[in-house]
């Protein structure tokens, strides 16, 4: 079925007063190995239409707006108009505010699709592969996984809206190993990216590789309170909250912490934060000319030297606090600090924290807890220490009243900022 | 009106089993092993909260995919079309692509395993898809309200009904294989604010069964908003190790991220499992029993066979201490030599089979909650788990949970910490175990990833345990 052949249906369809249409395609070439073997090698097409129907009535002497969707998999003949009237049905079940969904935009292009990821997979896994082997120099690589994928999705809504692009993403899974026996330990590296450029494998596979050896002497933190630098892994995450707090729809639905010029972190005592939502960077993962609905998606400076500015909203939110929408998705843009990360790392006692079991604080308290995978202790005099086991915790709008920013960047899949990012008065659990 | 059903028709066995079956002789006329699998997942999900009501279908996953064996290399085709044309060149591509890279010869070829025909069916008592969905509507309306509602400290609330069905087929050489699985879902969840700060709480439950699920125990409303409202601006405990208590879904996330994921043998093959140099050794207290039971009837994380054809049955993974069994997929099987287990299980057709639990818990002892908190002069009662992850190369270990109580001279005092972690080192958790508790809980709330993807429904679960443990 092609598209114009579902706006047609949705168009005449008696009681749909607004719609959405999204296709969405997929082929993705994925290839595992077991040390230098190749275990498996897979290829897969998948293609959807996820349809969304708004259908408006008048209830209780308020206008709401009944929602409900379906979702048609490739390769089914569907009954396009059944689908259609039990979707009605079924949205005269529920009731929301209503929302307009997004018009007629231009929302411009942004690189997303490799040509040599998309026209051939495997001559890309195949040098990725070479790449790693390179790096990975005498430390084997006891697994790994490579995926080359290409995404083309196209959004049509009943206001208008129209645009279509295509994508493409490469994902690569390696474990290096040290040791051997009871002594053996591994380091688990992932890596994802639109190009091999971004992926930057090599310089990846070379630091885990050095981590791996490192782990092999490793002692467990001491127990206290300490400065932490959180890099590598931990940067993925260290600012969800403050995204999500200055998100539409933690205002919408009651738990936002932030107010527009207000501060975002109270009393603080070191650098401000600057953070910015773009969704237009150049070959980032989290970059999308437009959203899910068809809003056309643009840069949101949401905290500026500290202070909170402007939300991030989808169209529904944006409508129901009255606010311009500006899209969902985005990459995370962090002001850099003036101090070099090794002078961040230099006052110590520090633990530089760079991996763990898992880092993900609670977007809605903050909270984050986190076993530690790979670090290292800075004595402050010049000694470093690797460590691993053991936890840092704490609370991110604590923590955030003394944070200082490395003066270097790193660019990861969804983050561009600071190298490092150092925390006071972090929670560590190790040994007594 | 009703759900998935009244979507695109399910593929049909009879006329999709011989197509299949022909593929499958056709491919292996020209490679050692053939098999292929075609699964049909749909479902709904309704979502209603203090500001959005929301039904929508579960992102359907139809498809097939075709395996090859080369001697060496597992090679598949995976294609989302079930048409015959489509099916034929997916086979062939397959082949085509096992060819290329060569086949060789193979000292552990595959088993097919004995000839087995049948079809099998999840039980509803009501099924879901005869209900209304006005009905399911109504469901998560009243889980909301009734949460929402329940303290002023409530800023949004949300309760959520959901099923899934997953229809599937599986042909090789000596099997042909029907399933129709079907599991239901219900949970309430709720965000409450205080003085600035937030706190986030989930609780329901999960079932391989129908509508019946939906009705929550009365009283699990009240204890979530409870719960929720003590942990808004709770203190975190300070670190240390303790004697710790951990509820039944707590010994649940730690049976899984402890030796679930660690005797998973596709990590044995990739040497990141100290497992395998453990397997006869004790590991563990010896009170203490382990198992991964995809046959268990009722619970979500299970299924009558697994994606590889394997007939699900309960492995014994520890027994009074001793770590006696791994479980397996075919490859990995294959590649050990170990018995096959029904472990081989995938995200979806379009992705790999790796090793995967199913319902994994800690078997009953023989002690009660109040014997166990009588034993501790101080230590913690760890409950509402949120997240773990497993070491298996290392053997360490991280669980994260929403609410420690204290524990002091042997009762609870009152007071809550909030979040807690644990971290620690395998074997010495398991052996420091020094009571089991006499009922086994699971629940099936949750997913597991291999890693950090390829994710699937999983349960998990255990008695009250006793134990020692470092808590941050």
């Amino acid at each position: 079925m092609t598209p114009d052949a579902w706006v047609r249906a949705l168009s005449a369809a008696p009681g749909v007063d607004g719609w959405v249409v999204r296709e969405r395609s997929l082929t993705s070439h994925q290839r595992y190995r077991i040390y230098t073997r190749r275990d498996a090698e897979r290829t897969a097409r998948l293609s959807t239409v996820e349809v969304t129907v708004h259908a408006r009535r008048s209830e209780d002497g308020r206008e709401v707006q009944g929602e409900a969707a379906f979702t048609v998999p490739g390769g089914t003949d569907p009954d396009v108009p059944g689908l259609i009237a039990r979707a009605v049905e079924q949205a005269a079940l529920t009731a929301n505010r209503p929302y307009a969904l997004p018009g007629a935009a231009d929302p411009g292009d942004v690189p997303l699709c490799d040509p040599g990821v998309a026209e051939t997979p495997w001559d890309v896994i195949d040098a990725l592969e070479a790449e790693m082997d390179r790096s990975a120099g005498d430390t084997p690589v006891c697994a790994s996984e490579f995926f080359a994928e290409r995404t083309e999705v196209a959004v049509r809504t009943s206001a208008g809206f129209s645009g279509a692009y295509a994508a493409t993403e490469l994902f690569c899974e390696f474990v290096l190993l040290a040791g051997a026996g009871e002594a053996g330990v591994e380091c688990h590296g992932i890596r994802r990216a639109r190009r091999p450029r971004e992926l930057a494998l090599g310089e990846a596979v070379a630091h885990h590789a050095r981590w791996a050896g490192d782990r092999l002497g490793a002692d467990l933190p001491p127990t206290g309170s300490c400065p932490v630098v959180f890099g590598e892994e931990a940067l993925d995450a260290l600012f969800e909250p403050f995204a999500a707090h200055g998100g539409a729809r933690a205002r919408h639905e009651g738990w936002s912490r932030l107010s527009e010029g207000e501060a975002a972190v109270r009393d603080v005592k070191g650098e401000a934060l600057t953070l910015t939502v773009d969704p237009h960077l150049p070959w980032r993962l989290g970059s999308r000319p437009f959203d899910a609905e068809g809003q056309a998606t643009r840069p949101v400076a949401l905290i500026r030297d500290g202070r909170f500015l402007t939300r991030t909203a989808s169209k529904r939110f944006a409508d129901y606090l009255g606010i311009p929408a500006t899209g969902a998705g985005g990459s995370l843009v962090v002001a850099s600090g003036p101090t070099a990360l090794a002078d961040l790392l230099a006052e110590g006692p520090v633990i530089h924290a760079l991996r763990f079991s898992t880092f993900q604080p609670s977007r809605v308290t903050g909270a984050f807890s986190a076993e530690l995978r790979t670090a290292y202790l800075h004595d402050g005099r010049g000694g470093v220490t690797p460590l691993s086991g053991g936890s840092v915790s704490g609370n991110l709008w604590e923590a955030f009243k003394d944070a200082r920013f490395a003066a270097e960047r790193a660019v990861r899949p969804d983050y561009d900022g600071p190298a490092g990012v150092r925390l006071e008065g972090v929670t560590v659990a190790g040994r007594a | 009106m009703s759900g998935p059903a009244a979507d695109a028709p399910l593929p049909d066995p009879d006329i999709l089993i011989p197509r299949l079956a022909d593929l499958v002789a056709r491919m292996e006329a020209r490679v050692p092993y053939a098999a292929a699998l075609v699964t049909d997942e749909r479902g709904e999900r309704v979502r209603v909260s203090t500001t959005e009501e929301h039904v929508a279908p579960v992102a359907p996953a139809r498809g097939a995919v075709f395996t090859v064996h080369t001697g060496r290399t597992l090679v598949e085709a995976a294609v989302d079309d079930l048409g015959p044309e489509a099916l034929a060149a997916a086979a062939e591509q397959a082949v085509a692509r096992a060819l290329e890279l060569g086949l060789e010869p193979d000292a552990r070829p595959v088993d097919p395993g004995p000839a087995m025909t049948a079809r099998f069916a999840t039980r509803e008592d009501t099924p879901y898809d005869g209900v209304p969905l006005a009905d399911k509507v109504a469901r998560a309306r009243a889980l909301r309200d009734a949460a929402g509602g329940a303290d002023a400290r409530v800023v949004n609330a949300f309760g959520t009904v959901g099923h899934t069905r997953s229809f599937e087929v599986f042909v090789n050489r000596t099997k042909r294989l029907v399933q129709d699985l079907r599991r239901t879902q219900a949970a309430v969840g709720v965000t409450c604010s205080e003085g600035g700060r937030q706190a986030a709480l989930l609780d329901g439950r999960a079932r391989r069964a129908g509508w019946e699920v939906a009705e929550l125990p009365d009283d699990l409303v009240a204890r979530l908003v409870a719960d929720c409202t003590r942990i808004v601006g709770a203190p975190r405990l300070e670190p240390g190790h303790y004697d710790c208590v951990f509820s039944p879904e707590f010994a649940g996330i730690f049976a899984h991220e402890a030796f679930g994921h660690g005797t998973e043998a596709d990590m044995f093959v990739k040497d990141r499992s100290r497992g395998r140099d453990y397997l006869g050794q004790p590991v563990a207290s010896p009170i203490v029993n382990m198992f991964d039971a995809p046959d268990r009837t009722g619970e979500t994380g299970g299924y009558f066979f697994d994606h590889e054809g394997q007939i699900a049955t309960t492995t014994q993974i520890i027994e009074k201490g001793i770590l006696v069994r791994a479980i397996t997929d075919l490859n990995a099987a294959r590649a050990l030599g170990l018995p096959r287990t029904a472990n081989g299980r995938r995200e979806s057709f379009a992705r790999k089979a790796y090793t995967r639990m199913s319902n994994t818990y800690f078997g009953p002892g023989d002690a009660d909650l109040d014997e166990m908190l009588a034993s501790i002069r101080h230590g913690y009662y760890l409950e509402r788990p949120s997240n773990g992850m497993e070491d298996p190369k290392g053997w360490g270990i991280q669980l994260e949970g929403h609410m420690a109580s204290e524990i002091l001279d042997g009762r609870l005092t009152g007071r809550v910490f909030s979040p807690v972690i644990v971290t620690g080192y395998v074997p010495e958790l398991l052996q420091s175990i020094t009571l089991v508790g006499r009922e086994v809980e699971i629940t099936g709330l949750g997913m597991c990833g291999k890693g950090y993807k390829e994710w699937v429904k999983v349960t998990d679960g255990g008695p009250h345990l006793r134990l020692k443990a470092r808590l941050a």
